[in-house]
């Protein structure tokens, strides 16, 4: 503790304080000297800075914690000080930086001088800084993994990656696919005003050899090397300005990176620090995962869908003098495909015969529809040669024996034409399918009832064969098991049967089969509640009456 | 030189479609295009509003249910032509539009899918019904700018959640559209759809004037907004609900023992069909919804000759059942005052 008098070198300090001496109340003990309690020994002892400053603004009071860390000397008046705007203000809390330090201090009146006590706060600011940037960066990663985890689109992906980095880490970041030939790249900027996105692609061949971008691609990091502004340049937005600092790393797949990712600053922004380049890398682990898993998700989704398309229904053809309507309802399934399957094809000799087919695989979901498919490409096949629903029957019996998979199926052949008189000459062949219904004008409906076994099972199966004319205003509706034994979802889950699948034709009377199809499907749909068990397949055929002969050649299967 | 749809157009098209006659629909409505009207106020102006009026005629029992089918396949096949005929301008991006799963009325998706198309669209309709994982996968692979989601009845709504959050969670916008999403489509904000429209028009003039987020926001830790899951339980007990329904009203309504089988099946199938409603206006807590479809239900049964006084019944019956479902009774008691007043 220095003494609380001024140098005697100082006269306007010597006046103020014999005038300070004369109104103010001395700290007790202190400035009568050897007498009371050593108090200067004591806030000596302290690690708090303490001093007095008198109303004038001269240092009266210092201990030796304020004397070392401030350079403070009694009796120096506070504008020299680095701190003088907080101390000449008003008593009260502050907080400052000082040469590296941070201190955090108060200041409180007594009489007419001020006290202040000031804390070299640097260490525990600097652990809380710490703190908040680790928690930041654990937030900015997650946040990352939240949003790249749930994308399945390796665009989206791409994108996604971009719009994340900047401003969190960059000014603009451009993400990079990996590809044999196009580089696909996604590019997000913040300017002064606005942020734009925007999207573009070069070609792989124009990148020049160990260029930052080819490293990156090669699953090397580049950071702030001199040459990056003449790799990157060109892939920045238009107008970004220098380069402050720049890294390019590459997002990590599962063999090889599936892309890179380029960071640029601007020069007036810190450059990358260790634990920031650190962070950069996390977060390119996780882009480059989801980008490698969308990847992976589109080979095998485009096989999936490639599949599908090939065994989707077909839309109804125009078939002339004839109406037709159909529904295809599979059970719920990731696929809207099953089983079930039907189609309408024309005679290849332009005879004005027509072929069609309802049929179920036994099964259900991507298997059993792959099986439905085949089923349908060998029946097509075989029309071209074989004109007769029976023989078509048989042959394809003998196909399926013969499949490298074991399939069983039931299905329903036939062939219609068209005569001139408006009736519709039908001939139906099946293996162990329902049997077809049929409503008459009058719309008494009755089963046409077939026999024979599913086909897939022996060799020499003995398929019935019916056939009949369709005269206007009657409907032959062909349905898959599907139909008859949904189970309903009332207390005893009773079955639809064939039954209710009379009445609501009947109720339909008059209707077109595209109407009795769909409804039908619907109707099972409700009786069911939730989810259907089994497929649906419906195919309905009736005779164009005279009026509408124009009209079918427009239905379709919706 | 642009016409307009007048009264008479709807008029005539009415009689066409409710006579089926198709090839005579499909000409009137592409004769009014070629007079000059834009094959979108067709298909907003004709269509869509004699569409509602076959629901109302249906209501009211003055058409039977296969003449409104056979009307709404007309409707589909003029869309069709009309689609087929006017090919659309593109250039504002891809559009996925979708039924929800379950939602087999495909028309008002396939009316606004059409309409958004003419507006520049590259529209990809999904269809009725689309299973929710369908749905997802396809987003996930084709990545379209923007996905909507039509639901015309609200018992689809938690179907429509799913799908929802489904597919902002795969960074895609959603807009929810249809009749199912209630007045002003306001379920469909409550179920978290980043844009709602309650009909094909309005729902392309916000995709216009919606500047799409390339990534949205989305939190799967958000809070649920439903406080309880009262309609998860009761839509389990379905079945019991309307066995136990069944015997009250038996006893209290002689004439049921007169139904034939089928009529009894109608019975079970309406009785099914309020827990389904009263179930989805507890999932978006809302109980106009169950109101509303009640004050339908009246209008359909009083013109079949089935006293509305049996739908109060059936009330009571379910309030009993329900006794320790607060929300639900709360519901089920506004639907009963909503008659009385």
């Amino acid at each position: 503790m220095r003494s609380p008098h001024p140098p005697t070198s100082d006269p306007l300090a010597a006046h103020v304080l014999a005038g300070a001496d004369a109104t103010e109340p001395h700290p007790a003990g202190v400035a009568n000297g050897r007498e009371g309690p050593p108090w200067a020994e004591l806030l000596d002892g302290s690690d708090e800075m303490i001093f007095m400053v008198d109303r004038a603004g001269f240092v009266r009071v210092a201990n030796a914690a304020a004397v070392q860390t401030l350079g403070l000397a009694i009796g120096q008046t506070v504008t020299m000080l680095p701190m003088a705007t907080v101390l000449q203000g008003p008593p009260g809390s502050f907080e400052l930086d000082l040469d590296e330090r941070r201190l955090r201090g108060r200041g409180a009146p007594i009489g007419e001088w001020t006290s202040w006590y000031v804390r070299d706060v640097t260490d525990q600011v600097m652990r809380v800084d710490a703190l908040l940037a680790e928690r930041w960066r654990s937030a900015f990663l997650a946040e990352a993994g939240r949003r790249l985890g749930s994308c399945l689109n390796r665009v989206r992906a791409a994108r996604t990656t971009a719009v994340l980095a900047v401003p969190a880490l960059a000014d603009c970041a451009v993400a990079v696919l990996d590809d044999e030939r196009n580089l696909a790249w996604f590019r997000v900027d913040v300017g002064p005003e606005e942020r734009t996105e925007s999207a573009g692609s070069l070609l792989r061949r124009t990148l020049r050899p160990d260029s930052a971008l080819d490293q990156a691609m090669a699953g090397l990091s580049v950071l702030d090397d001199p040459r990056l502004g003449d790799d990157i340049g060109a892939l920045l937005a238009p107008g970004f300005g220098t380069v402050g600092s720049a890294m390019v790393v590459p997002l990590p797949g599962h063999t090889s990176p599936a892309g890179a990712l380029i960071l640029a600053r601007h020069a007036g922004r810190a450059p990358f620090e260790t634990v920031e380049v650190h962070l950069v890398r996390q977060f390119a682990a996780r882009a480059g995962a989801a980008i490698s898993a969308a990847t992976l998700y589109s080979a095998q989704a485009d096989a999936a869908e490639a599949v599908q398309r090939s065994v989707e229904p077909p839309e109804l053809p125009a078939v002339p003098g004839v109406v037709l309507g159909a529904a295809y309802r599979p059970a719920w399934e990731r696929l809207r495909v099953g089983g079930d399957f039907y189609d309408v094809r024309q005679a290849p000799d332009g005879s004005g015969n027509w072929l069609f087919v309802l049929g179920d695989v036994c099964g259900k979901g991507i298997e059993a529809a792959v099986q439905s498919g085949t089923a349908r490409q060998s029946l097509r096949a075989l029309w071209l040669t074989e004109p007769r629903p029976l023989r078509l029957l048989e042959l394809l019996n003998q196909a399926m024996l013969t499949g490298a998979e074991p399939t069983m199926a039931t299905l329903v052949i036939g062939t219609m034409t068209a005569g001139p008189t408006a009736e519709v000459a039908v001939t139906l062949v099946t293996g162990g399918h329902a049997p077809p219904m049929l409503m008459h004008a009058d719309g008494q409906v009755t089963e046409v009832d077939l026999g024979g076994t599913a086909i897939g099972l022996i060799a020499d199966a003995p398929f019935g064969e019916a056939r009949l004319t369709l005269r206007p205003g009657e409907t032959l509706v062909l349905y898959t098991d599907g139909v008859t034994e949904a189970r309903g979802r009332s207390a005893d889950n009773p079955l639809f049967g064939p039954d209710r699948l009379a009445a609501e034709i009947q109720a339909y009377r008059g209707a077109p089969a595209a109407v009795i199809a769909e409804r039908v499907a619907q109707r099972v749909t409700d009786w069911v509640g939730e989810r259907l068990q089994d497929d649906i397949a419906v195919l309905v055929i009736q005779a164009a009456g005279p009026s509408d002969a124009a009209g079918s050649a427009k239905d379709s299967r919706r | 030189m642009t016409a307009a749809v007048s009264p008479a157009d709807r008029e005539r098209y009415l009689d066409l479609v409710g006579d089926g006659a198709q090839t005579p629909a499909i000409d009137f409505a592409l004769g009014l295009a070629e007079r000059g009207v834009p094959p979108r106020d067709v298909v907003l102006d004709l269509v869509a509003p004699t569409q509602a009026r076959i629901g109302e005629l249906w209501a009211r029992n003055e058409w039977s249910v296969a003449q409104e089918h056979a009307a709404t396949h007309v409707s589909e096949q003029v869309v069709a032509a009309l689609a087929a005929r006017h090919r659309p301008p593109a250039g504002r991006g891809v559009l996925v539009v979708a039924c929800v799963d379950g939602e087999w009325h495909a028309l008002p998706a396939r009316m606004f899918a059409e309409v958004a198309r003419w507006d520049g669209w590259d529209v990809r309709f999904l269809g009725a019904s689309v299973p929710g994982p369908h749905l997802i996968s396809y987003l996930h692979r084709h990545g379209p700018d923007v996905v909507a989601v039509s639901c015309s009845v609200p018992t689809r709504l938690v179907a429509a959640y799913r799908v929802i959050e489904a597919a902002q969670a795969a960074g895609i916008p959603v807009l929810a559209g249809g009749r199912g999403f209630g007045p002003a489509a306001r379920w469909g904000l409550r179920l978290g759809a980043d844009r709602v429209a309650a009909g094909a028009g309005e729902a392309v003039e916000v995709l216009r004037s919606w500047p799409l987020p390339t990534v949205t926001g989305f939190d799967p830790l958000r809070e649920s907004f439903v406080s309880d899951d009262e309609h998860v339980l009761i839509a389990k007990r379905n079945t019991q609900l309307v066995a136990a329904a069944m015997d009250d009203l038996a006893q209290r309504f002689p004439a049921l023992g007169g139904y034939t089988a089928h009529q009894r099946e109608a019975t079970e199938y309406d009785l099914g069909q309020i827990v389904e409603f009263l179930c989805a206006g507890l999932f978006v807590d809302d109980p106009e919804l169950f109101t509303t479809f009640l004050d339908w239900l009246r209008v359909v049964l009083g013109t079949r000759g089935v006293p509305p006084s049996s739908v109060d019944l059936v009330l009571d019956a379910y309030q009993q059942q329900l006794y320790d479902f607060p929300r639900a009774r709360a519901h089920l008691a506004a639907g009963r005052r909503r008659k009385a007043g």
